[in-house]
């Protein structure tokens, strides 16, 4: 088992810059999920620590060995694809030994060891059928099996999850992340789905345009987003984003933007004053971190209800405010009334979960 | 009714063009062919019904089984070699990258050439005194060479091989890079990942996926070595000797030199039964070790 | 539906215009040649629109087509019965299949040269040493070869000579010089020939002797029956068909010694030779890769001087073939392979008047002069009133007329063709060593004494 260690990654597709200079240690033994838009940079550097994409120029260190010169065989990492990519003419069985031939075991050593991976994997009935003959979640389970198999010291998933159906992906998230703890595999994981970074992560790393955008928990992540890319991906629905200015009357706070003005917490506005705050800022709010009341409180604000979503337990509520829209969550037994399409309601902004970011560099504002 | 009568009408008489075509230039020679080959018949000369006389004739004839096996050779020496090259060549082509798309089509030209043009320029190639290939052998072992290769009964055997694979080759290539560009590229970076000898690799994911293609390549490039014709006919006309006639041309001579027509037709259908009987089991063996 | 109409119209126009145009050809005087592809069908071609036709109102077409085909073609229209050509021309070893095959009309009848119209007097105006081997049939035989040639006098004729060939022995001057021998006197006996010929070779620029020595064709047997012959050795007794103890006789055998010696043990010839036609054969003389070589007499000499094509111009001389000392009688037995070819009428055809008035202009003294003055034709005539004249006029011509009396030919008769691969293929083995001549010859014997005993026109003892 190992940790990797990027060093001033680059990797290029003629002029393109698919990932630019990023420099990241995945812990030893640890689930790291690498989240972001399509074409952030993510699978590519998946790919550069697989060996499969040649990097411009940096190192890529697995455990203590550089390995930009190493072939794909040499690195001990194994790789589960999107597609699976199990080897179509060969059945389930072979599938599994494939990697253990070179290794000039006995034929009952290959049985034993195909056997105990095919029990975790729960593959025992299929050993004897082709790829083509599975559900697509068997075919998931082998192609994991199939990478687990040889005990590599890097597990790389390139979005393994994102062929299955909901109710599937949501068994195997659980499925993969347990075995990666009993197994304990250094585990990077590569998705665009924020869901399936919270719930198996250990660390998330978040890229856009090349470059990380943030590391750290999906708690971190999510309770304190470093700049407004990272606020608004993570999250869902997304973190509301108000842009505006920061104005002053009667010694309460308030952002006025071109649409609404909203009258920010006393106790917000205090540490904004404190941190000597002004102009033009962006406030976000989470869907969950803002309050919402049947009639008017001090200090809230009146909107109409323009959309109502129900979930299970909660409703996912649209609201506009002169001609600024935002969304709610909440609750459903917190929310204490029945939202209904075209009601006035009154909202109040969570003063701890309220988040500022400097308009010019994106990146959010300190607060003492 | 009247409308469906009146369309079955136009129908017909449009299939008739092609129908009067292939009764005439296909069905009626073919039928004709058995009919003649039971007589004694030199072209222009009465026809003397001699039963399966003029099969026995080549049968007995010993440049008739001169012929059977130099063909033979010639596709047993052949084909595997071509296939052999063709397989490194796939590979080799199969990558992507600047002047590989150029390289491609550069390989494929021998087969685009007529096989008139490929005949002339190898026989020049060949030449025992001002020939190329004989100035490099000479360059190679470090004093001039003066090998005389259509005049050795084993050298124009493997001259004519020669050409062939130079000739052919690039068809089996052909195939064998479609079979290989059918692997998904997800399948083939896993085993990149693997540490499996290229020996295994070969053998478990990119034979499966060759079979089929290397099946049909082996499959034309018998039928079409087994009507060997031109390239032979002007590289050496069929000598030393008759050592590389080939059945093909055997035949011409008997029903274009000799004028037998008669026996010229048996020999044809006997050619005919060798050709689906030899491929009939080529797809044989050759499908039973792709299932097992 | 105007248009309609408007296309109907015009395809049957166009069917009803061709239709016409059709009849207005084949009524009209039209004789059509089946000829050989030689440099004089061409001037023949010429020489008819310009004199015959306007003197006489039928038009000539000569299809000149390459030799096999010509042989393919000519059998195809005659298997079918078809009127299409008038006149074929043939080469003399075909005479025997279309004669069998009714292909050529008789000509010694009273519609042709018995009638007392007759232009042609086919005795007095012709070679008998040439056209009774082309234009009568049968009549190989010792007689013949003896220059008996009453022995054949009621010998149907089928032809008349239309080209005139022989192969005779080339030489080139300059590399004779090089060699230090006399190149006014080329090689009289095949020991000379063989003296010279290792003398005269230096590889790989130069070499002694070249020989169309591949097995296809009739090339490697052209150039290896003068030296049989003249070692006393024969291809089969005509009269019985018999092969044993003629192709396979101890002058035959050792004659083919001597023949594939030159190659194997001399090493006087090219490395390439047993695979050459004639066109490797011809450019080697041209260059000078050979020095010495049997050829046909208009085919080089047409262009030895010319130097386009010639790299030794004014080089190049002619000589008969060697030959060998009769035991006997103590002269030198020398012989010339022939090659003419006939020209005869389609039995089929719809226009004979025609054609017999075609082949009587051809055949006459100012059409055969016509052609022996144009160099373009490279043409040799078998009249006998143009021997002075045409010998005069060039160097080649002289060659051929004084070869003349020694030509012989192989078999005309019917299975000639499978007849002369196998001798071909026997004579190229023991060229190469792949068999000894005594095997080779031994085989051929066989072989081909089972086609001549299983031909239907082998004759009735």
């Amino acid at each position: 088992m190992a940790e990797v260690k990027l060093k001033n990654l680059t990797v290029k597709y003629g002029e393109v810059v698919a990932v630019n200079n990023v420099s990241l240690t995945f812990e030893d033994k640890k689930f790291t999920v690498m989240l972001g838009p399509s074409g952030c940079g993510k699978t590519s550097t998946l790919r550069s620590i697989a060996g499969l994409t040649r990097p411009a120029s940096g190192e890529i260190y697995i455990g203590e060995r550089l390995v930009n010169d190493l072939y794909p065989s040499e690195r001990n990492v194994a790789m589960v694809f999107q597609s699976y990519a199990l080897y179509p003419h060969m059945n389930v069985f072979d599938n599994l030994a494939f990697c253990l031939k070179p290794l000039k075991l006995t034929r009952s050593e290959i049985k034993e060891k195909v056997n105990q991976i095919s029990q975790t994997l729960h593959l025992e009935e299929f050993l004897n059928r082709y790829p083509a003959e599975l559900s697509s979640g068997q075919q998931q389970r082998v192609a994991i099996g199939r990478a687990l198999i040889r005990r590599p010291a890097v597990l790389l998933l390139d979005e393994p999850l994102s062929q299955l159906d909901a109710v599937l992906r949501e068994e195997m998230k659980v499925y993969i992340k347990k075995l990666q703890e009993e197994l304990a595999i250094t585990t990077i994981h590569v998705t665009h789905d924020q869901t399936e970074a919270q719930a198996m992560g250990d660390r998330i790393v978040v890229m856009d345009l090349g470059v990380i955008q943030q590391i750290g928990t999906p708690q971190e992540v999510y309770n304190n987003p470093v700049n407004l890319f990272v606020a608004g991906f993570i999250g869902n629905p997304s973190m509301n984003l108000i842009s505006g200015e920061l104005s002053r009357e009667e010694g309460k706070f308030f952002l006025v933007s071109k649409e609404v003005k909203i009258p920010i917490p006393p106790k917000l506005g205090k540490k904004l004053e404190k941190g000597n705050i002004t102009g033009e800022i962006v406030l976000g709010i989470r869907p969950e971190h803002i309050f919402l009341f049947p009639e008017a409180i001090q200090d809230s604000v009146e909107a109409e209800i323009i959309e109502v979503l129900p979930q299970n337990n909660e409703f996912i509520i649209d609201l506009s405010c002169d001609s600024f829209s935002f969304k709610v969550r909440k609750d459903k037994e917190v929310l204490g009334f029945h939202p209904q399409v075209g009601q006035k309601s009154w909202f109040t902004l969570n003063e701890e979960k309220t988040y500022f970011f400097d308009k010019e560099t994106t990146r959010r504002i300190e607060l003492p | 009714m009247k409308a469906d009568r009146r369309e079955r009408g136009i129908r017909l008489i449009l299939y008739l063009p092609t129908l009067i075509f292939l009764i005439l230039m296909s069905i009626f020679p073919l039928i004709f062919s058995i009919y003649i080959s039971f007589f004694n018949y030199t072209l222009g000369q009465h026809m003397d019904f001699i039963g399966f006389g003029n099969y026995g004739s080549v049968l007995t004839d010993s440049s008739f089984w001169s012929a059977l096996r130099i063909t033979l050779e010639i596709a047993v020496l052949a084909i595997p070699i071509e296939v052999f090259i063709g397989i490194l060549i796939a590979f080799l082509f199969n990558t992507r990258g600047k002047g590989v798309e150029v390289c491609r089509m550069i390989i494929l030209i021998p087969m685009m050439l007529p096989p008139l043009v490929i005949g002339f320029f190898w026989k020049y190639m060949f030449d025992a005194t001002f020939g190329i290939i004989n100035y490099f052998l000479g360059l190679l072992s470090g004093n001039p060479q003066i090998i005389s290769w259509f005049t050795d009964v084993r050298l124009a055997l493997i001259a004519i091989v020669l050409v062939d694979i130079w000739e052919w080759t690039p068809f089996v290539a052909l195939l064998a890079m479609a079979g290989l560009q059918a692997i998904p590229p997800n399948v083939r970076e896993t085993v990149r990942l693997e540490k499996a000898s290229w020996w295994l690799r070969f053998r478990t994911l990119y034979l499966p996926y060759l079979r089929f293609p290397l099946l049909v390549a082996i499959l034309i490039r018998s039928i079409d070595t087994l009507k060997i014709f031109d390239v032979v006919y002007i590289l050496t006309g069929g000598g030393p000797g008759e050592e590389t006639v080939t059945l093909t041309m055997f035949a011409y001579r008997v029903g274009f030199n000799y004028f037998y027509t008669g026996k010229a037709a048996a020999l044809s259908w006997i050619i005919a039964l060798i050709s689906v009987g030899l491929i009939t089991i080529l797809i044989r063996v050759l499908s039973r070790k792709s299932t097992a | 539906m105007g248009k309609k109409w408007l296309s109907l119209l015009l395809i049957g126009v166009f069917v009803g215009a061709s239709l016409v145009g059709y009849t207005a050809i084949s009524s009209a005087k039209t004789i059509r040649i089946l000829a050989l592809a030689w440099p004089q069908a061409k001037v023949e071609q010429e020489l008819a629109d310009k004199y015959f036709t306007p003197k006489t109102g039928i038009k000539v077409i000569i299809e000149a087509q390459p030799y096999t085909y010509n042989e393919q073609k000519a059998r195809q229209e005659v298997a079918a019965g078809s009127s299409y050509y008038d006149i074929y021309h043939y080469d003399s070893q075909w005479i025997g299949n279309y004669v069998v095959s009714g292909a050529l009309e008789r000509l010694d009848t009273k519609d042709y040269l018995l009638s007392p119209d007759s232009k042609i007097n086919f005795d007095k105006d012709f070679f008998p040493e040439l056209t009774y081997r082309s234009c009568k049939y049968p009549t190989i035989g010792p007689e013949l070869d003896k220059g008996n040639f009453k022995a054949f006098k009621d010998t149907p004729i089928y032809g008349l000579p239309w080209s005139q060939n022989c192969e005779v022995l080339f030489y080139n001057k300059t590399l004779f010089k090089n060699a230090g021998l006399d190149p006014e006197s080329p090689p009289e006996t095949w020991e000379q020939f063989r003296e010279y010929a290792i003398k005269l070779t230096n590889p790989p620029k130069h070499y002694g002797v070249g020989f169309s020595a591949s097995p296809a064709a009739d090339y490697i047997s052209m150039d290896f029956f003068p030296i049989m012959w003249s070692w006393g050795g024969a291809l089969w007794d005509p009269y019985t068909w018999t092969a044993e103890g003629y192709v396979n006789s101890p002058e035959s055998i050792a004659a083919l010694q001597f023949f594939s010696n030159l190659y194997l043990k001399d090493k006087v010839c090219p490395p390439d030779t047993p695979n050459w036609d004639m066109d490797p054969k011809l450019s080697a003389l041209l260059t000078g890769l050979v020095a010495m070589a049997p050829e046909w007499v208009p085919l080089l000499g047409a262009i030895m001087d010319d130097p386009k094509s010639s790299q030794y111009v004014g080089q190049i001389g002619m000589a008969l073939m060697p030959g060998k000392k009769d035991p006997a009688t103590g002269k030198i037995r020398r012989f010339h392979m022939y090659g003419c070819q006939g020209t005869g009428i389609n039995a089929r055809s719809k226009h004979k008047k025609e054609a017999w008035e075609y082949l009587q202009w051809l055949l006459s003294y100012d059409t055969q002069k016509a052609l022996t003055d144009n160099p373009a034709a490279a043409f040799v005539s078998g009249r006998r009133d143009l021997r002075y004249y045409a010998a005069g006029l060039n160097r080649w011509n002289k060659a051929f007329i004084d070869a003349i009396p020694t030509i012989r030919d192989f078999w005309n008769i019917p299975p000639y063709a499978e007849l002369l691969f196998i001798q071909n293929r026997e004579e190229n083995l023991a060229f190469i060593g792949a068999k000894t001549p005594a095997e080779a010859m031994n085989y051929a014997a066989k072989l081909e004494q089972a086609i001549y005993d299983s031909s239907p026109y082998k004759p009735k003892r």
